[in-house]
């Protein structure tokens, strides 16, 4: 409940009153400020706009399967490293896990050609084979958020086979039967949404553009009411840190190149191809029954972006032994940060590795 | 504001604000009048607004303590605005039916809101109080809007003329900046996506290196290719004067210079290729095959030596001529000794019939005893015979 201030009249209280005040207009003016993505980490490949980190260890290397952590085309990877002690990668860092992630940088004019052929058969195999030497080891632990989970699942259904020994998939959309997709699947349904349209006029996707689609889905709760809780936070002195933090990625889209945009939205949306198994890159059939390794399946109850049935038709398509769905009551990014991730999430993600990566 | 008080005079900002507006909405009006067209007049709704705002009783005398009562400001501003709303959808100014469902959701709130215990006179608190209120209805409200058949009707020609023009728009921007000899955007992507080659194809070569068909060269690596390089040279210095000697090391020779011109650029080529593991084993090779010269000296030397032992045979033979002289002469000699033989055996063979003739006329008793002749000795015969074959000759 808000704190009701005094109706008196006084200097300080008025003083105060301002002072908040210009601290929330400076907000909504100048943008978020925050630092984020501060665990130490080093460029260890980069090839056109993506890098591949490795976060260095403070401790001493606990597991030998390292983890390469894949992100989605859209928004930021810094989400997984939001800020010291509220950032997943921290954790699985200090709990002695290899760490790395592909980061898929800001697409230009030059990368609107980019298909996911490219993303899955070129820089994540190589990412790979880039992990793999600098962590001279034999085997890996994938870990795909949203996007990034699809197109791992994409990859572990091309490369099934050694050195995959691992598949973590968090919040990653894998049918898209429109029924199941709330707003989205009336916005993407074929009548409503020609895809070509904004491909061919930006070339590259906007960041905002896609922001905007993702936040119109809840658009009271992302346009209204997360200045509501800003106002609160400042008025009631509560810290901003990660109110600031999540403010900061929410609003640093990046570009969707226009030919994976087009791919995304008609094969993945419109035709719903994946789990069809008629999905090919270069030819290659993408078979999601060739993944026989074990796999964590992680989504949130209060996902929009990745509905519960998006996610769970994963269980039903691969031909793992060992195969877990882990369900939290969060949404699509609370389910990586903040506290309700940090307790429930994050010791559960370590015990399954744990268990899996000696 | 200061307590108690109200804005006097021209820095009333209600009356400016009404004045801008009043001078505003004519000209629109003028404006619109003119071209024959309707629109909807929003300033006619601001106006009215204004208007009741400025008819609106002073807040400060309803309250004896000059305290404002938020409940009571509340209900004024909302009587005077939703009224002006209600007869604005009244009038038909609402196509969409978006202004009946935003009044109906603020006589909701305003039921919600007044129901309630006091509000708060802050701004911020007396704002969220009303968020909380109606946030659920109002996101049901715009979601079902946004979700309609009739908004994505709405949106579907606006994006593709949208889209059609921001197309039209930057292809006649490029058509433009190139008539202009200026690069432009796509000009400078074309550049990058070379540069993205090039890239892929440096990835592709360590990607080479790193499956073991070749590895960087080390200082360490170069320094062991550069002692074995000494250990060869050495090895090569006895063979090239071993080579003037004998005509079958020319060949040797020059397998080794064609072997020296390929570990020369090869060893620049090393530095940054790394090469190295197929110049180690061709070394290798090498090495093999120049292990047993030192054997093939030893037996040079020990062909040196036979020829020299060749002279001395030869010399020892130039005086063999002489020597067969004499040995036919010897031969010759043995014949002759041969012939003497015979004939001794001959004489002997004589007197052996002989001696035996005499002792067979011994043994006759009855005939009268010859008086026996002394026996001569065998060497007497010998001799006799040789003087005899001496004067035979």
């Amino acid at each position: 409940m808000t704190k009701e201030l005094s109706t008196g009249f006084s200097i300080e209280n008025t003083l105060s009153t301002l002072k908040r005040y210009e601290t929330g207009m400076r907000i909504l003016l100048e943008g978020a400020h925050a630092n984020t993505g501060q665990t130490p980490k080093e460029v260890i490949w980069a090839k056109n706009k993506a890098k591949l980190y490795r976060y260095a260890p403070e401790v001493e290397k606990r597991f030998p399967v390292p983890i390469l952590i894949i992100y989605a085309l859209i928004n930021r990877p810094y989400v997984m490293d939001l800020m010291p002690g509220n950032s997943l990668v921290e954790y699985l860092v200090n709990q002695g896990f290899d760490v790395y992630m592909l980061d898929w940088g800001t697409p230009s004019d030059e990368d609107k050609n980019l298909t996911f052929e490219n993303y899955v058969l070129d820089y994540i195999p190589r990412a790979v084979r880039k992990v793999l030497k600098h962590s001279h080891a034999e085997e890996f632990t994938l870990l795909g958020f949203c996007m990034g989970g699809t197109m791992s699942a994409m990859y572990a259904a091309l490369f099934p086979d050694k050195p995959l020994r691992n598949l973590i998939l968090l919040t990653a959309p894998i049918d898209f039967t429109l029924e199941n997709l709330g707003l989205y699947g009336v916005w993407m349904d074929e009548k409503n949404f020609n895809p070509d349209l904004l491909a061919d006029a930006f070339g590259n996707i906007p960041g905002d553009l896609i922001d905007t689609g993702n936040r119109m889905v809840k658009p009271v709760t992302n346009y209204v009411g997360t200045y509501v809780t800003m106002w609160d936070r400042i008025l009631q002195d509560k810290s901003m840190d990660t109110w600031l933090a999540m403010n900061k990625w929410v609003n640093d889209g990046v570009p969707f190149p226009g030919a994976a945009f087009k791919q995304w939205i008609r094969e993945f949306y419109q035709q719903n191809k994946l789990v069809k198994g008629q999905i090919f890159l270069r030819g290659r059939r993408v078979d999601l029954s060739r993944i026989t390794c074990p796999v964590l399946n992680i989504a949130g109850k209060r996902d929009h972006i990745c509905t519960l049935p998006q996610a769970e038709v994963t269980m039903r398509l691969i031909d793992s032994k060992d195969k877990e769905f882990f369900v939290l009551d969060a949404g699509h990014v609370g389910l990586v940060t903040g506290s309700d991730a940090k307790k429930n999430l994050w010791p559960h993600l370590k015990n399954w590795l744990e268990a899996r990566s000696k | 504001m200061p307590e108690g008080g109200k804005p006097q005079g021209s820095a009333d900002p209600t009356a400016l604000w009404r004045q801008w507006s009043e001078t505003t909405s004519k000209a629109w009006s003028s404006a619109l009048e003119a071209s024959k067209e309707q629109y909807a007049d929003s300033y006619n709704l601001y106006r009215s607004w204004l208007k009741s705002v400025g008819n609106a009783p002073d807040p400060t005398k309803l309250n004896p303590l000059g305290r404002m009562n938020p409940k009571e400001i509340w209900k004024l501003w909302f009587d005077s605005t939703v009224g002006v709303w209600r007869t604005a959808a009244e009038s038909g100014g609402d196509p969409l039916g978006l202004l009946t469902v935003w009044l109906k959701l603020m006589e909701d709130t305003q039921a919600r809101i007044l129901s309630g215990e006091a509000l708060p006179t802050n701004l911020f608190a007396f704002y969220k109080q009303w968020y909380d209120a109606m946030s659920d209805t109002w996101a049901k409200f715009v979601e079902d809007t946004i979700g309609s058949e009739k908004f994505l009707e709405m949106m579907r020609p606006f994006l593709e003329s949208y889209t059609t023009f921001l197309k039209t728009f930057r292809n006649a921007e490029e058509e433009y900046l190139r008539s202009l000899q200026i690069p432009t955007r796509s000009d400078v992507a074309r550049v990058a996506e070379l540069v993205i080659s090039l890239e892929e194809k440096i990835d592709q070569i360590d990607d080479a290196f790193e499956d073991g068909y070749a590895r960087i060269a080390t200082r360490q690596s170069i320094a062991e290719l550069d002692s074995r390089l000494g250990q060869v040279a050495s090895k090569l210095i006895p063979l090239s004067t071993v080579a003037e000697k004998m005509g079958a090391m020319e060949a040797i020779t020059q397998r080794l210079s064609q072997v020296e011109s390929k570990l020369d650029p090869l060893s620049a080529v090393a530095e940054k290729v790394g090469a190295i593991e197929g110049i180690t084993q061709r070394l290798g090779q090498v090495e093999v095959k120049l292990d047993p010269l030192p054997t093939i000296l030893d037996q040079v030397r020990s062909v040196e030596g036979l020829a020299q032992r060749l002279e001395q045979v030869e010399s020892k033979l130039d005086t063999l001529p002489a020597a067969l002289e004499k040995a036919s002469e010897v031969e010759r000699l043995t014949q002759r000794m041969d012939q003497v033989e015979s004939k001794l055996s001959a004489v002997l063979a004589a007197l052996e019939k002989l001696v035996a003739q005499a002792s067979a006329e011994s043994a006759q008793p009855a005939t009268a005893t010859p008086r026996r002749a002394p026996r001569k000795t065998a060497s007497q015969l010998e001799v006799k015979s040789s003087e005899s074959q001496v004067g035979a000759e």
